[in-house]
């Protein structure tokens, strides 16, 4: 119907990414308006340095599958975005911590349902979460936490247990009173960060700050993926984390050991094969094709030294730059220290304290999240 | 006293003059069973059961000549008695008596029954599962016969594997309780079927909703159902009653609405009572603060309360919520706040606005690390003097002008750079795998299967390390027999069915089984020393 300007109804349903995208002068494509307000989001992000930090870390994605996320504000349906960020997700959490592990539950018909068990193959998990198809019923926080519940506290005490929910529900039928699992959550240090999809709702800010997490209610979908963005960063360690000594096992790769059949593919008939290469556990001696990997047999974790490095930028992360108006810089000639270029037209430059060097703004997002560390520090001799 | 009484046990009715297969006799009615003694054989019952045996009671039609009182048992066995008071009017009052009394019994044996029985559910229904699950995966069948009917580990450590314990627990996942949404009864909304009747969804779910909020209507429902009207008619009945308890009408089936009419009173009895218990908490009263407006000059007008309309329905929704709350409360006694407690926490948050107060730090756990080098640059911080920094510049400055692309000499030859690169990459192994020769799918499968069994016996091992207790201790030795009579018997088997130049296939898993052995004999020696 033209009622509504020079659309069809059925063009609602998409959204119309390529009128976001803004020109230059110059006929080149001006990525700063688009970025702006995720450079605002992630200098909000405050990064705490110095502190114990808990690296190993236990997670339960807990998503809703109830009625509510087949609402379409986020296109196509609430459930599908959902899935496909999850997804991102998990890949992005297993980037920056290589040595935890992730488990998916579903709510739907006031019940939850494990789905992925709390390990750290990613693609069982991506899969699982791609087989979930239709949304019903409705949305039980109780059931949910306590699912999670169930294995989170047998975990050892070493490791953070967190839950992160993505919630699109403005309400929860529970079968019991929430209280009770509050107490039992605090109890077992069970960190819970809640997404919000809707509105903000008392009982998940309630949740959340009982327990230490942080709840967020998204604004669009690309707040949705920063805020879960935000949950891959490994959380400060609470005071009753204990430090405990814990055992691993660096096996090197080989490429020329003996003939044998690796664990990841002992249950799959078409997959599995005789090789020589592969991780050969130095308890056990099973084989395996990838690492990190908990061994099956002898509960070792298998790691290699990158992975437990990978933690490092974390713990140290490289310090904001400050942000400086173009017209404040010496001469016209400057260049960045990232990419050597001419500032052009960008508004903003941004100086390491450390240093002096500057850099635009594409550089600086891509050190900060990439890199973590400065080009200019590390070419200066100290 | 009687003799063949128990003890503790006490007659709570005595009816003389009952016959059984035309015998005369006296019918008495204990707390745990009904008995009927031959009148020549008093000590002796010659009838008695225990109501657990009872299915149903029946009584004679009125109009029957004799008043008969019939017992039907589980196995649908009748035990008829008949009342034979020479006092004609007396028979039907004492039937009558009888019957009432074991109502009551049945009822309560009924109950107390319900919840014995579930232990023994629970073994018979882990046998079961036990058995779905060997007969639903060949794999799982595979390897119960030959692990443990080949005598080489137990049933029990079977199950405790972690692959078999993941789908036992699978099986018995305890549904959880689903909460009771506040619009259950609209999804049993009616549905007008065609010419005047009216279609109601009720699922299980609904049903059980039902009984949470409405705990009378559970109770009904397990007297009368199967017994006396079949299911469909009971929810038919509930609606109709439920249907016109909107609209409080006192319709002229008085016979179909008795099931329902006394739960209303009851409801109202219940609701009444929790008004007086519980005290009104003034942050939540809002019944008196809306009905003073503000008038003309300085005055307040009382209005009248008009949502008179809406008062039942907040009644029923308050009894809904009250009757939940109830049901599914747990109360923990350790965890009753005082009063006052309570009071102070919900006056803090109606008062106070957690934006507006000033953020409290994050309590975290300051880093304390020793050596801050490792994360440092990649550049050595060696001072170099300007010296031998001019120096190095001048060779190396020296060393580029000479520089020349020797064309000649090669540093490598390009086969050996191939293979190097191909040793590197990852895709290296795969090109080398080729040259030696595989194994059949038939044997490939075949070793698959005895990797898998073997996993399973050496996972429960090393689940053993590091031994704490005795119990561990006794499961290790236990586990290291397996494993070795494992590779004796079913490996070697294996192997000696294969040719001898395949059964280099089966090394690594022999060698793995090695390993365990020796682990296990450092451990015995290091026990040994202690």
């Amino acid at each position: 119907m033209d009622e509504e300007g020079d659309g069809y109804r059925w063009e609602g349903n998409y959204e119309k990414t390529w009128e976001l995208i803004q020109e230059t002068d110059g006929g080149l494509v001006d990525t700063t308006t688009t970025n702006a307000k995720r450079e605002k989001r992630r200098l909000i992000q405050q990064r705490l340095s110095n502190v114990k930090l808990g690296v190993m870390r236990h997670v339960f994605l807990v998503l809703d599958q109830s009625v509510n996320m087949e609402d379409n504000d986020l296109k196509p349906s609430r459930f599908i975005c959902l899935k496909r960020l999850s997804e991102q997700f998990i890949l992005e959490f297993y980037d920056q911590n290589p040595i935890s592990q992730i488990g998916v539950i579903v709510v739907k018909n006031g019940k939850g349902q494990k789905i992925s068990e709390l390990s750290s193959n990613i693609n069982k998990h991506i899969a699982n979460i791609k087989a979930q198809k239709a949304c019903e019923g409705q949305f039980s926080l109780y059931n949910g936490l306590e699912i999670a519940f169930k294995t989170l506290s047998s975990m050892p005490s070493y490791a953070s247990r967190e839950i992160v929910i993505v919630a699109g529900s403005l309400t929860s039928v529970d079968p019991h009173p929430i209280n009770d699992m509050l107490t039992q959550l605090a109890e077992s240090n069970i960190r819970v960060s809640v997404i919000g999809l809707s509105a903000a709702v008392q009982i998940f800010s309630r949740v959340s700050a009982a327990t230490g997490g942080t709840y967020n209610v998204m604004l669009d979908e690309q707040h949705l993926q920063e805020l879960l963005r935000l949950q891959c960063a490994p959380p400060a360690a609470t005071p009753t984390m204990e430090p405990s000594l814990v055992k691993m096992g660096f096996p090197p790769h080989v490429t020329e050991g003996p003939l044998s059949l690796c664990q990841c593919h002992v249950d799959d008939k078409s997959k599995a094969e005789l090789t020589t290469h592969g991780f050969t556990c130095p308890t056990c001696a099973s084989k395996y094709c990838e690492v990190p990997v908990e061994c099956k047999i002898c509960s070792l974790t298998l790691v290699c030294a990158p992975h437990l490095a990978r933690s490092y930028h974390h713990l140290f992360p490289l310090a904001q730059f400050t942000e400086t108006p173009t017209e404040e810089l010496i001469d016209d000639s400057m260049v960045c220290g990232g990419c050597t270029k001419t500032f052009g037209n960008q508004k903003h430059v941004y100086r390491c304290e450390t240093c002096n060097s500057y850099f635009c703004y594409t550089c600086d997002i891509f050190v900060h999240d990439m890199l973590h560390h400065c080009p200019g520090c590390e070419s200066r001799p100290r | 006293m009687l003799p063949w009484l128990n003890c503790g046990e006490n007659v709570i009715l005595e009816v003389k003059h009952t016959k059984f297969k035309k015998e005369t006799g006296t019918l008495f009615v204990t707390i745990n069973r009904i008995v009927w003694t031959h009148v020549d054989h008093p000590s002796a019952p010659s009838v008695q059961y225990e109501y657990s045996q009872i299915k149903a009671q029946r009584i004679s039609p009125d109009s029957a000549p004799k008043v008969r009182l019939q017992l039907v048992l589980h196995d649908d066995t009748t035990i008829t008695f008949h009342f034979n008071n020479p006092v004609a009017e007396l028979q039907k009052a004492e039937r009558e008596r009888v019957k009432e009394l074991l109502v009551q019994l049945l009822q309560k044996s009924k109950t107390s029954n319900a919840k014995e029985e579930p232990s023994k559910k629970k073994l018979s229904k882990e046998l079961e599962v036990k058995q779905k699950i060997l007969q639903g995966s060949e794999e799982m069948f595979i390897m119960y016969k030959t692990l443990v009917s080949g005598g080489i580990i137990t049933a029990e450590d079977f199950w405790a594997i972690p692959k078999a314990a993941e789908l036992l627990s699978a099986e018995q996942d305890i549904q959880q309780p689903s909460g009771v949404t506040s619009a259950f009864m609209s999804e049993a909304r009616p549905e007008v079927d065609g010419c005047n009747s009216i279609q109601y969804n009720l699922t299980p779910d609904i049903i059980q909703s039902i009984f949470h909020t409405y705990p009378m209507i559970k109770r009904r429902h397990q007297e009368m159902v199967p017994d006396k009207i079949t299911e469909k008619d009971f929810w038919t009945k509930f609606f109709q009653s439920q249907y016109f308890h909107k609209d409080k009408k006192n319709s002229n089936n008085g016979a179909k609405n008795d099931l329902f009419l006394n739960l209303a009173v009851e409801d109202e009895e219940t609701y009444l009572q929790k008004l007086l218990l519980c005290d009104r908490d003034p942050l939540l009263d809002i019944s008196e603060s809306n009905n003073f407006l503000n008038s003309e000059g300085y005055g307040v007008m009382q209005v009248e309360n008009s949502s008179a309309g809406s008062k039942p329905l907040l009644r029923k929704y308050n009894h809904h919520s009250f009757m939940i709350c109830q049901h599914f409360a747990k109360t923990d006694l350790n965890n009753q706040k005082s009063a006052d407690l309570v009071k102070r926490e919900q006056l803090k948050e109606v008062t106070q606005q957690p934006d507006l107060n000033v953020p409290l730090e994050q309590v975290s756990v300051p880093l304390k690390l020793s050596k801050t080098k490792m994360s440092g640059s990649a550049i050595s911080t060696t001072q170099v003097s300007s010296l031998e920094a001019k120096h190095a510049l001048e060779k190396t400055k020296a060393e580029v002008k000479n520089f020349t692309l020797c064309k000649m000499h090669e540093a490598i030859s390009p086969h050996a750079a191939y293979e190097a690169m191909l040793e590197i990459s990852e895709s290296g192994p795969a090109n080398h795998q080729t040259k030696l020769p595989k194994p059949g799918s038939n044997l490939m499968e075949e070793i698959r299967l005895c990797y898998l069994n073997a996993s399973q016996i050496l996972c429960h091992f090393w689940m053993c390390f590091p031994v704490t207790n005795p119990a561990l201790e006794e499961k290790v030795n236990r586990m290291a027999e397996s494993i070795l009579k494992y590779k004796q018997t079913t490996l070697q088997h294996t192997m000696n069915k294969l040719p001898s130049k395949d059964s280099r296939f089966l090394k690594h898993l022999s060698d793995q089984l090695d390993l365990a052995l020796l682990a296990h004999e450092q451990w015995i020696s290091k026990k040994g020393k202690r």
